[in-house]
Order: C-alpha cells, then sequence, then structure tokens
C-alpha cells in the first residue's frame, strides 16, 4: 500500500512527462509529386521541407503511390505540383496545388495541413507580390495591394498550442493517476475497520464522523503532498506554466484528494470485499478522463452524456488545474468546478458515514474486509 | 470425458456462474463501446462560440462577421465591445475565439491599404484551437481573396482573371480515410481494443487467481493432466467467452455509431482473435507475478494509462523520445490499436499491415511461456 501511495503518481507523472517531452510532432514524412520539374515547383518544395514538421519521405510519380505509402505508415502527407503549374502562375492563370494528407490520426493530420497550408499561402500572396511589382507597383503598395485583409492571430493561455501537446494534456493524465490511486488506496482500507468492529478503532472513538475524518486525514495527510509533486514534475522538467497561484492550486489539489479518499472509503463500506472495492473503482476511473470533457468538449457531446461529464469526479478537477495553471484562473473563475467540488464533498461524505453507520450496526464477519 | 474436455468444462461453468468474471468480461466491453460511443456521438466539434468584436459598424465588417458565421464549425457567443470581454468569457468556457474588426477598417480597404482583423484564440484545448484556427483562417482568407478580386474587376479586370489572380497558388486540401475530420472515426476502435485488453487482461487474472486457493488446487490435481493440458483448455474456456463479447463490442463503433470499415472483417477478427488469445495468457502472466486477484487488479489498472499512452494510439509513437519508441513499438496494444485504423479507414490488406501482425504472431509464444509459468505457479501443478 506504501508504494501504491508514495510512487504510483511520482511514477507515471515521470512516464507521461516522457512520453510528451519533444512536445510537439515533428518528421512527419512528405510525399512529393511534382509533375512540372520547374524552377518555381522546386523552390516551393524546398519551402514545404524547410518546415519544421517536414521530411522529406520521397519523390512518387502519381498521388496513388501515396495511398500505399500511408496505409503503410510510410508517409503522412503528399504535394502534388500539376503539368504546366509554373506556366500557369507566371500567366497569372492561377494554379493548383494538391495537398493529400493521411487523415486517419488526426492529431498528425491537424499539423500537417496548419503547416503546409501557412506556407502555400505565404507563398501565394508572396507570388502575387512579385507579380505586382514586375508590373512596376512600389513593394509596400503590392504589398497592400495583394493582402487587403491582414490577419493577426494570437492564441491566449498555450501559445504555442499548435505546437506543444504537452501543455495541453499531460496535467490531465496525471490527475488520472491521482483520482486512481486515491480510490484504490481509501478503498482498501474501510470496511475492515468499521464493520465487525475492531476493537482498537472502536476503544479509540465510537463517533462515526470523527473516525471517518480520521481515517480520511491520515490518507490525505500521505496523498497530498504525493500529488502535488506530481503535479509538479512537468513544471519543473518540461517548463510546464502555472501562471495562477500555487496556493490555489495546492487547495484544488487538496480537495480533489479529500474526495476521492472519502469516495473510496464510501465504495470500501458498500462493498463485500476488497477486490469487489477496486473493480468499482476501476469501472469509476476508466472512462472518466475521455468522458470528463478532458479532451473532447462537453459541448461536442449529446445532451445525456454532457450530463454525465459534469457529474463525474474528474471534470471539476481536469477544469480548475487547466484554467489555474495555463489561464492564471482566480477564485471567481472556478465558480462552477468549485461548486461541483462542494457538491462531490458533501455527497462522498454522506456515502462515507452511511457506509461506516451500516457496516457497524450490521457488521459481520462475512461482510468484512478479508 | 477426456481430462482436457473435464477441465475445459470447469472452467466455462466457472466462468459462466462467476458474476464478477463474467460481468468484466462480458458486460465491460459493451459497457465501454456504448460509452465512448456515446461521448464522441457527434463526431466533430461543431458550432465553437465565438465573440465578435466588430468596432468598425460598416457594411464590410458586417460582411465579414456574416462569412465567419456561415461556416458550420463556428457560432455567436455574443457580439462584444473588445478583446476583454473574450478574456472573461474564455475563463468561463462560455467562448473560445474572438475576432476583432477594428475601427476604420472598411475604410483602409477602400482606400487601398490593409485591413486589419485581430483572431484571438483560447489555446488551452488544442483540438478545439486546431479547429478554430482552420475555420476562422479560411473564412478570412476566402474573404480575402474575394477583396481583392473585387478590387481587380473594379478596375475592368473579368471575374474569371480576377480570381486566378487574387489567388495565384490554390491550394486544394483533400484529407484521406477520414475526409470529414471525424474525431470519433479516428478514436473509436481504439478505444474499444483499450477496453476490451482491459477487461480481458482483469477476467483471465481473476480466474487464474482463484485457481491459487488450496480447494481449487486439490480440485484441480485429482482431475489430473499436465499444466500444458490445463492451460489450452483454461484459454479455449475464456475465449469462448471473450471471442464474442469482443467480436460485438468491434462492430459497435462501425455498426451503430457510423464509423466506416472499409477493409475486411474476416482479417480484422483473425487479428482481433490473436490479440484476445494473448491478452488471456497475458493476465494469467500477470496473475502468476502478483499472487493474488487483488493485486492482479491493482496492477492491471495501474498500467492501464501507461499502455495506452504508450501505444502511440493518440500520441504518435514516432514524436516519443527514441527509447520511448522502442518500447512503444513493442506493445502489442500499439499494433493492434494501429492494424485496426489501417484496416477500418484505410482498407488495408495483410501486405501493408505485415510489420503489426509480425509483432503481434511475436508476442503469441512470449504469452503462451508467461502464461504457462503464471499458471504453474498459481495451480502448483507437477510439485
Amino acid at each position: 500500500m506504501a508504494v501504491l501511495l508514495l510512487t504510483g503518481p511520482l511514477a507515471f507523472a515521470l512516464l507521461v512527462g516522457a512520453v510528451y517531452s519533444p512536445k510537439k510532432v515533428t518528421s512527419l514524412a512528405v510525399t512529393i509529386v511534382d509533375q512540372d520539374s520547374s524552377a518555381l515547383s522546386r523552390d516551393l518544395i524546398r519551402s514545404l521541407l524547410a518546415t519544421e514538421p517536414f521530411v522529406l519521405g520521397q519523390y512518387a510519380e502519381s498521388p496513388e503511390q501515396f495511398r500505399r505509402l500511408s496505409a503503410e505508415g510510410r508517409s503522412h502527407i503528399c504535394f502534388v505540383f500539376p503539368r504546366n503549374f509554373e506556366r500557369d502562375v507566371k500567366a497569372g492563370r492561377g494554379a493548383k496545388v494538391a495537398v493529400l494528407v493521411d487523415a486517419s490520426n488526426l492529431l498528425a493530420a491537424n499539423i500537417a495541413v496548419t503547416a503546409a497550408s501557412t506556407v502555400l499561402a505565404s507563398y501565394s500572396i508572396g507570388a502575387e507580390i512579385q507579380s505586382l511589382q514586375r508590373r512596376g507597383m512600389p513593394p509596400a503598395h503590392a504589398v497592400r495591394s495583394a493582402t487587403p485583409v491582414l490577419q493577426q492571430t494570437r492564441s491566449l493561455f498555450n501559445p504555442a498550442f499548435n505546437s506543444n501537446y504537452a501543455n495541453f494534456i499531460v496535467l490531465g493524465l496525471i490527475a488520472v493517476s491521482i483520482q486512481l490511486v486515491s480510490l484504490l488506496a481509501a478503498s482498501q482500507s474501510g470496511a475492515r475497520e468499521f464493520g465487525g468492529g475492531s476493537a482498537e478503532l472502536q476503544e479509540l472513538s465510537r463517533n462515526l464522523f470523527i473516525t471517518v475524518a480520521a481515517k480520511s486525514a491520515a490518507y490525505i495527510a500521505i496523498l497530498w503532498p504525493v500529488c502535488w509533486l506530481a503535479m509538479h514534475v512537468p513544471k519543473w522538467w518540461l517548463g510546464f506554466p502555472v501562471k495562477g497561484s500555487e496556493w490555489l492550486l495546492a487547495a484544488v489539489i487538496l480537495w480533489f484528494v479529500t474526495n476521492m479518499v472519502m469516495l473510496g472509503i464510501a465504495i470500501s463500506t458498500f462493498s463485500k470485499d476488497a477486490l469487489l472495492a477496486s473493480e468499482v473503482c476501476a469501472v469509476i476511473t476508466m472512462p472518466n478522463f475521455l468522458a470528463s470533457g478532458f479532451t473532447w468538449p462537453v459541448f461536442a457531446m449529446p445532451g445525456g452524456f454532457a450530463a454525465i461529464a459534469y457529474l463525474l469526479p474528474m471534470n471539476p478537477f481536469v477544469f480548475a488545474v487547466r484554467k489555474i495553471t495555463l489561464m492564471g484562473a482566480g477564485v471567481y473563475d472556478l465558480t462552477r468546478e468549485l461548486l461541483l467540488f462542494a457538491v462531490w464533498s458533501a455527497a462522498a461524505g454522506m456515502l462515507a458515514l452511511a457506509g461506516a453507520y451500516l457496516l457497524r450496526r450490521d457488521g459481520e464477519p462475512g461482510k468484512a474486509h478479508p | 470425458m477426456s481430462i482436457w474436455k473435464r477441465l475445459f468444462r470447469r472452467e466455462l461453468k466457472r466462468l459462466l456462474t462467476d458474476r464478477r468474471i463474467l460481468v468484466i468480461m462480458l458486460a465491460g466491453p459493451l459497457f465501454y463501446a456504448f460509452l465512448f460511443g456515446g461521448v464522441y456521438w457527434n463526431g466533430r466539434v461543431r458550432e465553437v462560440p465565438i465573440v465578435i468584436v466588430d468596432q468598425d459598424h460598416s457594411k464590410m465588417s458586417r460582411d465579414l462577421a456574416h462569412a465567419l458565421l456561415a461556416s458550420e464549425n463556428l457560432s455567436l457567443a455574443f457580439f462584444g465591445a473588445s478583446a476583454a470581454d473574450f478574456l472573461e468569457a474564455a475563463k468561463q468556457g462560455r467562448a473560445y475565439g474572438c475576432v476583432v474588426i477594428p475601427k476604420d477598417f472598411e475604410r483602409d480597404i477602400l482606400r487601398g491599404d490593409q485591413g486589419r482583423v485581430a483572431v484571438i484564440l483560447d489555446g488551452s484545448n488544442i483540438l478545439i484551437g486546431n479547429m478554430l484556427t482552420r475555420s476562422i483562417g479560411a473564412a478570412i482568407a476566402t474573404y480575402r481573396t474575394e477583396t481583392r478580386a473585387r478590387r481587380l474587376m473594379a478596375s475592368g479586370v473579368s471575374r474569371a482573371r480576377a480570381t486566378a489572380v487574387a489567388a495565384p497558388i490554390q491550394t486544394v486540401v483533400r484529407p484521406l480515410f477520414n475526409p470529414a475530420s471525424h474525431y470519433s472515426y479516428f478514436i473509436l476502435a481504439g478505444l474499444v481494443i483499450v477496453a476490451l485488453q482491459q477487461v480481458i487482461r482483469m477476467g483471465a487474472a481473476i480466474s487464474l487467481s482463484l485457481d491459487s486457493d488450496p480447494a481449487n488446487r486439490s480440485e484441480l490435481a485429482r482431475i489430473g493432466g499436465r499444466p500444458v493440458t490445463l492451460l489450452t483448455a483454461k484459454v479455449a474456456a475464456t475465449a469462448t467467452l471473450a471471442l464474442p463479447a469482443a467480436f460485438v463490442a468491434i462492430r459497435l463503433p462501425f455498426d451503430l455509431f457510423g464509423s466506416p470499415f472499409r477493409g475486411n472483417w474476416l482479417l480484422a477478427f483473425a487479428i482481433l482473435s490473436v490479440f484476445v488469445v494473448t491478452q488471456i495468457l497475458v493476465g494469467y502472466g500477470v496473475s502468476g507475478i502478483c499472487g493474488s486477484a487483488l493485486l492482479s487488479l491493482h496492477a492491471l489498472l495501474l498500467f492501464s494509462v501507461p499502455v495506452f499512452m504508450l501505444s502511440g494510439f493518440t500520441w504518435p509513437s514516432y514524436a516519443m523520445p527514441g527509447w520511448l519508441e522502442t518500447l512503444s513499438w513493442l506493445i502489442p496494444l500499439t499494433h493492434i490499436t494501429d492494424a485496426f485504423r489501417r484496416i477500418a479507414l484505410m482498407g488495408a490488406g495483410v501486405q501493408s499491415l505485415w510489420p503489426s501482425l509480425a509483432v503481434l504472431i511475436a508476442w503469441v509464444p512470449v504469452s503462451v511461456l508467461w502464461g504457462y509459468w503464471g499458471l504453474k505457479r498459481q495451480t502448483a501443478l507437477n510439485q
């Protein structure tokens, strides 16, 4: 048990940190189909291959080859420069570059398409500016004329969001381990001492509230510092930003661990044995991360599932952590999360007390933990 | 009746009468398939709320706002007075992006200067951020091209010529294998396989751990037979239950939740069968290491998320540091999820899948030896 409590979240945080330490997806293999073989197409290919996520996979004769290469996992994106590409651009007829992308992994596809679109759009505008200058327009006027609407994009909270996946996902995954360890640890402890009556425990106090509170406090005293450390591994190792208050983050971790410990005790008191308690913890934990709305937004879920997402204990924690660390949110911005925390505290506390009471009242050797 | 048949019937009877194992192995895969299918039911993130700050109040600024809101991916949270309104809304999760059209936007464009548009995004969720970048960027790029073309047409150039000059290089993006960029197509089948791995390992580990108690050991000794006979009988009985459950669960994303399946179901089932059998054996191996059912369950639970992460299913293996990429390549989940995605979305056949198939097949002898060791340790046969 001590090993689980002390090393579980930290080991998990180190592994998550290692997996996402590159922070961005690079080395996306590019297939080039250059049917024009002109100076312009070669120049554009050089620009594309100089862009960070791309590396040259191979030159191909036709786009059909790319289908095979991507099915074998050897290429992720393909640029097709049609015959007469340079001639059409220079003649002002407009030329098309086809971009085929393997969209079976959306994460890699998003990065590839964004990078490709940026390069091609810049190149297109550059080509138009050059064309205008050749026709005698002054450079500044040519720039204004070619880009009548200038878009300036600024990403808040995670400035390099498209190239830093770690900031987005790592803390959420560590939260999964915190939930699992807190629930599992507490779920193994409770009934053995409430049910059948542990003489030692009953001697100490007959007040169930004090007993449950003291047991929870013991677990929290061990889990809170470990979980706080686990949450800070990404900060120290990957330079993960914590824009908000460290005190608020510590308080949120404390509240979540408290809720999970009380829920663990409640599960343990209502379960026939420790194995069943662990199975219940597994059922709660396994879908929590994916269904909590941390990656797939709650507003994109069907109504019933959106309601379930809000009711999951993980939901307020992962959103509070994201808001504090990335957005620098304060208590006022966490109203919804703190309300949900309070609801969970009340529910888990009452369940733990009720379970302990029933076990003490009806306690029988067969119902107590082995 | 042969010893193998007696052992097979004993195992099957126990699996069918032990509610705990039955729930894990039969209900587990279906429960998770329905849950994940429901969560990703909509498939794509649509109508992301954005704030529009129109400080120009001109015809052109209104046109741009209409162009933005015409995208099915964007919806209006509210019209704001300044970008500060968005900051508050973003923290409260009411809006995820903001487009600021500054004062004199129309006047600048009509004078031949550049009209500037500021786009502010909430980058804390990459999935939403990426989608907003593309959708807002596409709407503004189209508007920019149209504006440029209108200018040219005003100077007497034909519409076709003006459009070509305004965008000398046009990019036509064609996403293969998942044309509508459906998130559910990308993730759902893989999640079902992850759940399958977990419940099959858990069920198998609990089942073998039960054989380690003295009464069951005595019963097994009475029936007789070599450890290899018991192993094959147990695996066959467990597979008899787990395989149909796995086949039904893996069909749900395609038959019920609308994911496309372009490959060969026979090939998919064959690969899944190999995977299920290896996972039963791995469950026995874990039980051999951990001893009790409880410890096995804890070990499997604690390793489930790291294994999912390492499988490269969402974060690709080739983007991990070298040593983790190697580790990722060695685990069967990496190859079953990859093979399934290729079969389902790309219609891939054996020829394209052989590296993944080779690793999955290499896991068969490894898991047999591991499972055999676990079974001998738990049942104390031949001791």
